[in-house]
């Protein structure tokens, strides 16, 4: 045979360089470890969201590890850094997959770098698990793809039933950010859920820039408007200020309605008494009485000092949600990872109500908390039956 | 290293690879403006304009992907053409402004025209048609292009309208013919990079064309030097993987970057290239005019 | 409501004036386009943050003490970066490029040091009165905004036609070998233009950060591209041209959004900012300067 085939050559060698792979990285890897990928945004633009996220999945690696919850087997975090950058994001899921071999992956932080990373973990047939987009269309990938959260959209229809069910709410006005795909997707079905329920939008005003804090103009058009109920939709750096000045502007008793970013420590401290009497529903907060999620915020706090938040939760959560991924598993092999996420039914979770969750389309599914914030400042259980 | 290994390689690193390549078309499209002394900052617009004519193309007509790539690099050459004639009487700040203003048009467009560009969610599904191979030759191509370009008659108009417009028109130079063909095939380039990272990247979102990447061009090309078309190209490779040497400082990374800038227009104002570049012998200078030396004779 | 939106207009016009000022001293006067101004704009409200959050400062003492530091700021970037560029002969655009990298520098130490976190003035910095008059609101905050504003611009005026320095600056901006050739001491001509413009850019920051109730470190980054509107449509170097020009952009903005097309705010600041360089590059009031090659 003339022709030369590299086939049997590059198989042999493979395997040759397999097994040194293998042998020169003995000393953290045993045998029954299992590698997992964490790709996160931990510098540029979103590294805000990323470098919590990262914290809090440090936590609950260590805590996997410790408490033999895989027997022997320990699970090797591999970390990297997309940069905020979408080509990035892709350089490294490749990386991870056919470099370090990982048999899952978990993390990612900006929802443009899930969309264009998420097929390349598909293509490459790695079960994945995202921690913290919430665009749509993210369960549609593929059979390896898996959501730990959920877009909001379904929990903020359910406050507006709700709120219009326990207030006189006449009429609505929105603000939203008009650059984030998040906020431009919530921004319909806020406003549809408000006609359903026979509220009239008096204002729909949109935030051309993240980098923006001037809402002078768009307030002023809302406030004209004297809407009972104001949606604001914005990051959650401009959700305080946002909220000052529309106090400022005249909407002394307008309520605003929110999603889950109005519970941070950023807002409270920004907006102080002008948040009183918001509402929004969260998957998550702090005080979650889920057994969970009380060791989470004790563990977190002892060993980072500070209060975890929305992001840090996220990683936390989907880190553990894997682990018991694979625990069913049984085996760090992509295939039977894969499988399990299909099969495993009811998992622990520090989300929502009922501390379970399961995966539906391929992402979890959720009860969410409804919230009010009080004259302290203080998050409480909002709508409770009188 | 076996056969194996160097594929194994190039496969883990395969997009790293395609990322660094596409940096570097960016790099010569911004060459071939500097080179004629065009501060033309309009190259990440054009880029943006170019990826989304390929993906407009490719997800909602259909069409393979070289016809998105043409169709998009024919806009811009079209959009260019009108541009160009006003954007060129213009000197010094007024040119830099007004071309990056063009660039916040382009991204303001993309980010409402919802119906084309689906907005900030992006178009998605962009299919990935362009491998990296495909790449190394059309890098190959344009360095040669810029290479005789350089060294022909055209080349020499480009140096003399930099060095010093008014000197180059006095020696009868078409300043405006020349002026405009760096214009356009910048622009031209420029769109193409555009197009072939939609074809990599998958998903365009207005977020990717905005200021970061156009400093990010900017230190590619000022690093390398644009004293041999090369240098852009070393430039743009060199930072591109530069990021992993540096991971331990990667909250310094934005820091790092603006040092770099600082230093290289101070310090090294003819990039890194400078030292080996002598084309045919002439000495190059970009930011600063070059001293006729009695002894120095015209090639 | 339409007078109201003319206010906010008017507020949000002064704020990019003040900030166009400065960057258009520099520019008029030593042809460099300093793009870190944002960046000293944004740093200035951190250090007035910080000394009233943190050191119970007084406003007014903040808002000098933030003044100076922008002033401060600026003058090491002259005396880092753009002297010695200059004196190795560097040309504009090398100076717009190494602007762009000390703004990169700046922004990244302002993220570093607040964590990418959004502050606030602690409520009641400034007390908290508010007038209601022909259906108008008007705050303390922004008449006080509105009076400093304009006597900067006036103080900025008297500077630069009544002052030796003034004189100083417009002969540099002028011609800067005759300059030297009057004797005039060029290099620390150069390093007060630098200052002055650091402090209005300075004084700029915190002013916004206290109308808007808000600190971060990406707040400059709009108003870069709205300076370089400004300067462009008032002309490069005229004082008058600019504080016209960030009153009408300011107003556009508001308008743009009373008429509905808000989401297209940025498309129309740049379309006109376009148009000018097209049709008007001089701008409305900008000497009669050749600007084509």
């Amino acid at each position: 045979m003339k022709k030369f085939s590299a086939k049997p050559l590059a198989f042999s060698s493979s395997v040759v360089l397999a097994t040194l792979i293998a042998v020169a990285s003995t000393s953290p890897v045993s045998a029954d470890d299992i590698k997992i990928g964490v790709p996160l945004s931990l510098t540029g633009p979103v590294a805000f969201a990323g470098t919590k996220m990262k914290d809090a999945m440090e936590l609950a690696f260590d805590e996997v590890n410790s408490s033999g919850f895989l027997g022997t087997t320990k699970l090797v975090p591999v970390f990297a850094d997309d940069r905020s950058n979408q080509p990035q994001g892709i350089s490294v899921t490749q990386q991870l997959v056919l470099r370090d071999k990982v048999s899952a992956i978990v993390g990612y932080t900006a929802s443009n770098i899930c969309q264009a990373s998420l097929p390349v973990a598909q293509e490459l047939k790695t079960p994945t698990l995202q921690a913290d987009c919430v665009v749509p269309g993210l369960n549609k990938i593929g059979n390896y793809v898996y959501s730990a959260v959920r877009p909001s959209d379904v929990f903020v229809e359910q406050t507006i039933d709700k709120l219009v069910a326990a207030r006189k709410i006449k009429t609505a006005a929105i603000l939203y950010q008009r650059d984030n795909p998040v906020f431009v997707n919530l921004q319909p079905i806020v406003a549809k859920a408000f006609e359903r329920n026979g509220v009239k939008i008096v204002a729909n005003e949109a935030v051309t820039s993240g980098g923006d804090s001037d809402f002078s103009a768009q307030l002023t058009s809302i406030a004209n408007g004297k809407p009972d109920v104001m949606a604001i939709l914005l990051f959650g750096g401009q959700v305080g200020p946002a909220m000052v000045q529309a106090r400022q502007a005249g909407m002394k008793d307008t309520i605003f309605l929110g999603e889950q970013n109005f519970d941070s420590v950023e807002v409270r401290r920004v907006a102080g008494p002008n948040a009183e009497g918001s509402i929004f529903p969260s998957h998550w907060f702090a005080a979650s009485p889920v057994p969970a999620n009380v060791k989470f915020v004790k563990d977190y706090t002892e060993r980072f000092k500070r209060e975890p938040d929305t992001f840090s939760a996220n990683g936390y959560n989907a880190v553990w949600l894997l682990a018991q991924v694979i625990k069913k598993a049984g085996s760090g092999d992509r295939e039977a990872i894969r499988t399990a996420m299909e099969t495993i039914g009811d998992m622990d979770t520090v989300f929502g109500t009922a501390g379970k969750t399961r995966f539906e389309d391929r992402q979890v599914t959720l009860t969410p908390f409804f919230f009010t914030v009080d004259k302290a400042g203080k998050a409480v259980p909002a709508f409770d039956k009188p | 290293m076996t056969f194996s290994d160097v594929a194994d390689w190039f496969q883990i690193y395969n997009h790293s690879f395609a990322t660094a390549l596409i940096n570097a078309v960016m790099a010569l499209s911004l060459y071939f403006s500097l080179r004629a002394g065009i501060f033309n900052l309009s190259a990440v617009g054009f880029m943006a304009l170019g990826a989304y004519t390929a993906g407009i193309f490719a997800v909602k007509l259909g069409t393979i992907s070289i016809v998105g790539i043409t169709v998009g690099v024919l806009v811009s050459l079209a959009v260019g053409s009108i541009l160009v004639f006003p954007i060129l009487r213009l000197r010094g700040h007024y040119l830099a402004i007004a071309t990056l203003s063009f660039g916040g048009i382009v991204q303001a467009l993309a980010l409402n025209l919802d119906s084309l560009t689906n907005g900030p969610a992006g178009l998605i599904g962009v299919p990935v048609t362009v491998k990296v191979w495909h790449l190394l030759i059309i890098v190959s191509v344009l360095v040669y292009v810029a290479w005789v370009l350089t060294t022909s008659r055209t080349g020499r108009a480009w140096d003399a309208i930099r060095t010093d417009l008014s000197a180059a028109r006095a020696m009868g130079i078409n300043v405006e013919h020349y002026r405009l063909v760096s214009f356009l095939i910048s622009t031209a380039t420029a769109a193409l990079a555009g197009g072939l990272w939609a074809h990599v990247n998958r998903v365009i979102v207005p977020f990717e064309f905005g200021f970061p990447q156009l400093t990010f061009v900017l230190v590619n090309t000022l690093l390398g030097g644009i004293s041999h078309p090369v240098g852009p190209v070393l430039g743009a490779l060199l930072v591109s993987t530069m990021p992993e040497w540096l991971d331990k400082f990667e909250q310094y990374r934005e820091m790092i970057i603006g040092f770099l800038l600082v230093v290289i227009v101070i310090y090294l104002p003819n990039g890194l290239i400078a030292p080996f570049a002598t084309m045919r012998g002439r000495k190059f200078s970009f930011f600063k005019p070059t001293q006729a030396k009695p002894s120095e004779g015209e090639s | 409501m339409l007078l109201q939106q003319v206010i906010n207009g008017i507020l949000t016009g002064s704020v990019y004036a003040l900030f166009a000022l400065g960057f258009n001293l520099v520019l008029g006067a030593l042809n460099i386009l300093n793009v870190a101004q944002g960046a000293i704009f944004t740093l200035s409200a951190f250090v007035a943050y910080y000394l009233i959050s943190i050191y119970g400062v007084p406003f007014p003492l903040a808002l000098l003490a933030a003044t100076v530091a922008g002033g401060g700021i600026n003058v090491l970037l002259e005396l880092l970066v753009f002297r010695p560029l200059r004196s190795r002969g560097g040309s504009a655009m090398s100076s717009l490029v190494a602007s762009i990298g000390a703004s990169m520098i700046l922004i990244s130490v302002a993220q570093l040091m607040s964590g990418a976190q959004v502050e606030r003035f602690p409520f009641g910095t400034l007390p908290e009165i508010q007038w209601t008059e022909f259906g108008m609101r008007i705050s303390f905050t922004q008449v006080l905004v509105l009076v400093t504003t304009m006597v900067t611009m006036a103080g900025t005026y008297i500077l630069l036609n009544r002052t030796r320095l003034g004189k100083a600056i417009r002969t540099i901006a002028f011609d800067e070998r005759i300059a030297r050739m009057l004797g005039i001491p060029t290099v620390s001509v150069a390093r007060w233009t630098f200052f002055v413009s650091g402090a209005l850019g300075g004084l700029a920051g915190v002013l916004l950060g206290i109308m808007y109730n808000s600190v971060y470190f990406l707040m400059g980054e709009p108003y870069v591209l709205k300076g370089f509107a400004a300067i462009v449509i008032g002309g490069f170097g005229s004082v008058t041209g600019v504080i016209v020009a960030s009153m009408m952009i300011g107003l556009l903005e508001v308008f743009s959004t009373v008429i509905g097309i808000g989401t297209f705010r940025d498309v129309v600041t740049f379309g006109v900012l376009f148009l000018f360089l097209l049709f008007r590059p001089n701008g409305l009031f900008g000497r009669d300067e050749e600007v084509r090659p």
